[in-house]
């Protein structure tokens, strides 16, 4: 057996790292605790943001040119998109759905819309194929024409009553819609390949939806303007003689929730290189706005910022006991932030890292975070760019000839979180993940207690990494000293996935979210707020500890604003005051 | 039925999963199934003929023969180079980082055109790889060889059937990974000697062509192998009941409102 080999194969990411100047990147170990990703808000690059920024900019032309709907609001309906490149559609289907059929579950068979985009026209033969397939959803096989297959349900707080309300000519109560902002709730917007449709390689290279989860995000963003139409229709229909239109402030205000749970958790694990390509991109606009010197003008603009979000912060609810104090929490320490910044002596070219030290010193995750968020507001020549580096090709490949002690020491350097679990104690691995015979949905189970422990996903990268660790120890004991890498996975081949996941990640530092998932209390939700603040989710509303209702595009402009001017500060939609907006 | 590239990527990974292959292999074996179906090689028909073997057979052991430093001998006792067989390639690249060439012969391996999904990643970390295998009669055996070239997407594949006037037996159980630092060690057959007859060559061009159809098109796979692959992928499933549906995926409020 011939000695360990010190050359390794560095691993570059797609994108290099971007100058963030003279501050530096926040550490793995604070960015990737859980609980912090748990407490992400939006920010300029979420995927939301950027999909708006683009559309108004190529001022995209979006056309109801189908409207077939009946009394009920049941029927067809198409968009016809054109990009600066391509043709899309995105046909909607709105059918009735039995009460007892509406969850929001995956596991769900039946819903009141399904929609798909396409790409390219879509004649008479093949609606017919779509109307086919689309409403059943995971039952159904589409083909690559489809690019985003998705479905949501009516809120049924607000649906009927804003049918009413616009039939009897009057608006829907603008606070109704601060407690609830849409009309549709998605469950599941697929993408990828996922029951036939097209493969993401297919538009990776497009100018389009080449950025992760674009079409996905803008194929809802078409669904809000059909449940404002739809509402609309409706109440016409019941009431023609004094129905009126919903307020074009009202409009705006309305988004589309999604309920989200454990079936995002996966993604965030399996898919290391992405999730760090954006956190390394979130990370390096703070750096870059860290390092940014303020004036007058920033700084007060900094400090409305704030005022908007306790605006905002007010104007969100939750059942949830843990997210209201949060939320509460949040609204008491931004005040305190305001006070910072306009009581502070610091010089101006330390203010910010002075506001952000002073946050991680006295304030929550939810605040600090919410202050980054709200810093990169102040330059947006500084962040905007970066959203064009959040894709990744997921491509962990094995460097064989790394010596077992490079491995060993990597271990200790970038997984001393995970060594210092006892996995002796038996509440560190209380928990298993699982997939269910029901849609293959992932689910949470407690060891000992409920049944398929055997089948156990995956998900333990902390356990993985102490195995891999002591059992490197042995080997080398063994063989009197370190050997390469292959020797090693030769004799011990169950060990291979763990060991290329350490390689890789040792040079993508945000990719793994630094906590034992199967630890007694771990909370599953946090995973999910840390994919959704990607997405551009606000009004976080838990409805467990592990599935999540949220609103998106709230305030975002309608396809009837495309062409006009556009500020891009939408995000945080504060209730309307119709007597002044009118 | 016509699938897509990434929904075949994820049945093979979870049938394999659901067979027993060991985490960090069931990805790189489904990996090597779907690269060949991706570039036209039958990789979804060649699955579903061995997957009654690989779901009978215990994962073998990869046993060194001879190990002199620059050629290694191991044998797999009749395995599929699914079982792991891609170490084999990862050790001829370390071989040849060490002392310039190295050499793995994998004796008693089957299923070995699946290795040429492995080649083309040896070549995107830095190596130059090669490997050859005979199939077919032992007397008029097809040779075939894959080359991929250093930080190269793809490798290029070539079949031969050499004259060896039926007296030469070849050896239809062994894969040879040849990986060196220079290029120029990696056989270029010159495909118009009067004893080769060239069968089948197909460039990286044409494999890249292949490729980009099946990321548009997606692919065509027997529904009798897609129902098998869903039931291997099953393995792993949890049946349902009223307790895991609740608190399994969230108790929590309603969901209908």
């Amino acid at each position: 057996m011939v000695a360990a080999v010190r050359r390794t194969v560095s691993v570059q990411a797609d994108n290099p790292r971007p100058d963030t100047g003279r501050v530096p990147l926040r550490p793995p170990a604070e960015v990737m605790d859980l609980d912090r990703l748990g407490s992400l808000h939006q920010c300029r690059i979420s995927f939301i943001r950027t999909l708006m920024r683009k559309v108004m900019a190529e001022r995209w032309a979006i056309q109801r040119q189908r409207f077939d709907l009946d009394d009920h609001g049941y029927g067809t309906c198409i968009y016809r998109i054109a990009s600066p490149t391509r043709i899309y559609n995105l046909v909607v289907f709105s059918q009735y759905l039995d009460p007892a059929s509406r969850s929001d579950r995956v596991i769900a068979n039946a819903w009141d819309v399904a929609f798909a985009l396409c790409l390219g026209d879509v004649d008479d033969a093949y609606l017919d194929i779509l109307r086919e397939n689309v409403p059943r959803q995971e039952a159904g096989r589409c083909d690559p024409r489809v690019l985003v297959l998705s479905r949501a349900n009516r809120s049924l707080r607000n649906f009927d009553g804003m049918v009413a309300d616009l039939a009897a000519g009057r608006q829907p109560d603008p606070d109704q819609l601060a407690r609830v902002g849409y009309l549709y709730r998605t469950t599941a917007v697929y993408g990828n390949g996922k029951f036939g449709i097209a493969d993401y390689p297919r538009i990776r290279d497009s100018e389009d939806f080449g950025l992760p989860f674009s079409a996905q995000m803008f194929s809802v963003y078409l669904l809000r303007d059909f449940s404002i139409r739809q509402v609309e229709h409706i109440a016409r229909r019941q009431a023609p003689e004094t129905a009126v239109e919903l307020h074009p402030e009202l409009q705006r205000y309305l988004g589309i929730g999604n309920s989200t749970g454990l079936g995002m958790a996966p993604f965030l694990i399996n898919h290391p290189q992405l999730i760090n390509q954006w956190l390394l991109m979130r990370e390096s606009a703070l750096s870059r706005c860290l390092g940014e010197t303020p004036n007058q003008e920033t700084r007060e603009r900094m400090i409305a910022l704030i005022d908007h979000a306790i605006a905002h912060d007010q104007e969100t609810f939750t059942d949830d006991a843990r997210q209201a104090q949060n939320n509460r929490r949040l609204g008491e320490e931004l005040h305190a932030a305001r006070d910072w910044l306009e009581r502070t002596e610091t010089p101006e070219a330390m203010l910010w890292q002075a506001l952000l030290d002073w946050s991680r010193a006295h304030w929550s995750l939810e605040t600090q975070e919410m202050l980054n968020s709200l810093l990169m507001e102040l330059y947006p020549e500084r962040v905007d760019e970066l959203e064009h580096h959040m894709g990744a090709l997921e491509s962990q490949d094995l460097s064989p000839e790394m010596g077992t002690d490079d491995l060993l020491a990597r271990l200790r350097r970038d997984y001393d979180w995970a060594l210092a679990y006892d996995f002796n104690d038996p509440a560190q691995t209380q928990l298993f993940w699982y997939r269910s015979a029901e849609k293959e949905e992932p689910r949470l189970g407690e060891r000992g207690v409920d049944p398929g422990e055997e089948r156990e996903m995956g998900l333990d990268v902390a356990r993985q990494a102490r195995q891999l660790h002591d059992a490197l120890i042995d080997w080398e004991s063994a063989q009197g000293g370190p050997t390469p890498l292959v020797e090693f996975l030769l004799a011990n081949p169950r060990l291979k996935g763990i060991a290329r996941r350490v390689q890789t990640l040792s040079e993508h530092a945000y990719g793994d979210i630094r906590a034992n998932l199967l630890m007694k209390g771990t909370l599953p939700i946090n995973l999910l707020r840390c994919k959704l603040a990607f997405f551009g989710a606000t009004k976080f509303d838990p409805r467990s500890d592990r599935w999540v209702r949220i609103t998106m595009f709230q305030g975002a402009p309608r396809i009837e604003d495309i062409g006009q001017h556009f500020a891009d500060d939408w995000w945080m939609a504060l209730k309307p005051r119709l007597d002044e907006a009118s | 039925m016509h699938v897509s590239l990434n929904e075949f990527t994820i049945v093979c990974r979870r049938a394999l999963d659901g067979i027993g292959f060991p985490p960090g292999e069931y990805e790189d074996a489904a990996d090597m199934v779907v690269w060949l179906e991706q570039h036209g090689l039958n990789g979804a028909r060649l699955l579903g003929e061995i997957l009654p073997r690989l779901t009978g057979e215990d994962w073998p052991a990869l046993i060194r023969r001879h190990d002199d430093g620059g050629c290694v001998v191991l044998s797999i006792d009749h395995g599929s180079i699914l079982h792991g067989g891609s170490l084999a390639a990862d050790l001829a690249c370390t071989r040849a980082l060490e002392t310039g060439l190295g050499i793995v012969r994998l004796r008693g391996c089957r299923d070995r055109s699946f290795i040429l999904g492995y080649l083309a990643r040896c070549a995107r970390r830095g190596h130059h790889i090669a490997a050859f295998w005979c199939t077919g009669e032992r007397r008029r055996a097809i040779q075939n060889v894959g080359v991929a070239l250093a930080d190269e997407r793809l490798p290029v594949f070539r079949q031969f059937r050499a004259d060896g006037g039926g007296e030469q037996e070849a050896d239809t159980d062994t894969l040879t990974l040849m990986a060196t630092r220079d290029f120029a060690m990696l056989p270029a057959a010159p495909s118009d000697h009067p004893s080769i007859e060239l069968l089948e060559m197909v460039t990286a061009d044409e494999f890249n062509a292949r490729s980009r159809r099946a990321w548009d098109q997606g692919i065509e796979v027997e529904p009798a192998l897609w129902q098998q692959l869903k039931d291997l992928a099953g393995r792993k499933l949890v049946e349902a009941t009223d307790a895991s549906r609740a608190r399994g995926a969230g108790e929590g409020q309603a969901t209908s409102d």
